[in-house]
């Protein structure tokens, strides 16, 4: 038996999507050191870089990255499988669909921060349709849907605010961008 | 430049119209959301009558059994996660017992033959009564 190499043909923009994905699972980390008041109530500050991604590369390269985010980000914290895992996956793919909507918006009216408002909204509807339908079918959980909404509006802005901020500098040339 | 001023800098040209837009629409889902969820329509108590008057009144909240006393023996109410059900009772028929799990604010739960009733409550009253 000869050994075999096997080599995969990775090109330019592979790398780049590999590369987001490694700085959006750099502030998952960060962000599982924060402690929640409430199971589920969190930043999703990886939804940051989504938002980046999306406005710089187009929705593939959205997908790409927090796709791979959620399922290196449960193979770090061994949740791969587990409901949390199920919870985070039903949330970004809701998040992604509603991206593919939001992101034909007129851009001059709407910026970053609707994108992730809708998406935040999106997450938590798919993460309560996951609750619901599997691990809590009782209708108590409902009371918490207002507070999950909140939290998706505060968290939503906030996120929308930073990656608009980030892309500041876009759209303008090497030489405005230096101080 | 104060804190507040740089802070206006930083926030606002990066809201466009669509975005306030966004985020009346946002707003107004989170209210109508908390006003629809949080009205009680649900149901949050058990009110327990036991030939008539009222026995007791116990949150749904707490997972919890309460024997009442009747003219033929002993009642045993069950409340679980939310849910009312008289889960023990003498009378002959059993039909409040077959009635099995109450969930939403009206609902009752009657057995005649020993007097014990249960009903739910809410906030506010969706139906007088319930009955399948």
């Amino acid at each position: 038996m000869t050994a075999s190499i096997i080599k995969l043909d990775t090109t330019a923009e592979d790398h780049h999507i590999a590369r987001m994905a490694a700085v959006a699972l750099g502030l998952t980390v960060l962000e599982n050191a924060i402690p929640s008041p409430l199971p589920g109530v969190k930043p999703g500050l990886a939804n940051i870089v989504t938002l980046i991604v999306l406005a710089r590369y187009g929705w593939r390269a959205a997908a790409w990255v927090t796709l791979l985010r959620v399922v290196a980000g449960s193979l770090l914290f061994g949740s791969f499988l587990a409901p949390g895992f199920f919870l985070s996956l039903s949330g970004a793919v809701l998040s992604l669909l509603a991206l593919a909507f939001a992101q034909h918006l007129p851009k001059r009216w709407f910026g970053p921060v609707s994108h992730s408002i809708y998406a935040a909204f999106a997450h938590i509807a798919g993460q309560m349709g996951v609750v619901y339908l599997w691990l809590i079918p009782h209708s108590g959980i409902a009371y918490l849907i207002p507070i999950f909404a909140t939290a998706a509006l505060v968290f939503g802005t906030v996120n929308g605010l930073i990656a608009a901020r980030f892309m500041d500098n876009d759209g303008k040339t090497n030489m405005e961008r230096l101080p | 430049m104060s804190s507040y001023e740089s802070v206006r800098a930083a926030i606002l040209p990066h809201l466009k119209a669509g975005d306030w837009l966004t985020l009346l629409l946002g707003s107004s889902c989170v209210v109508l959301l908390t006003i629809n969820l949080w009205s009680g329509d649900l149901a949050d108590k058990a009110v327990i009558r036991s030939g008539g008057k009222i026995f007791r009144e116990a949150p749904l909240a707490r997972d919890q059994q309460i024997e009442v006393p009747g003219p033929l023996g002993t009642s045993i109410i069950t409340i679980e996660k939310r849910r009312a059900r008289i889960s023990s009772d003498p009378s002959p028929r059993q039909y409040c017992v077959r009635q099995g799990w109450l969930q939403q604010a009206g609902e009752i739960a009657i057995c005649l033959p020993n007097q014990v009733s249960v009903e739910l409550t809410g906030s506010t009253k969706k139906y007088d009564s319930l009955n399948y």
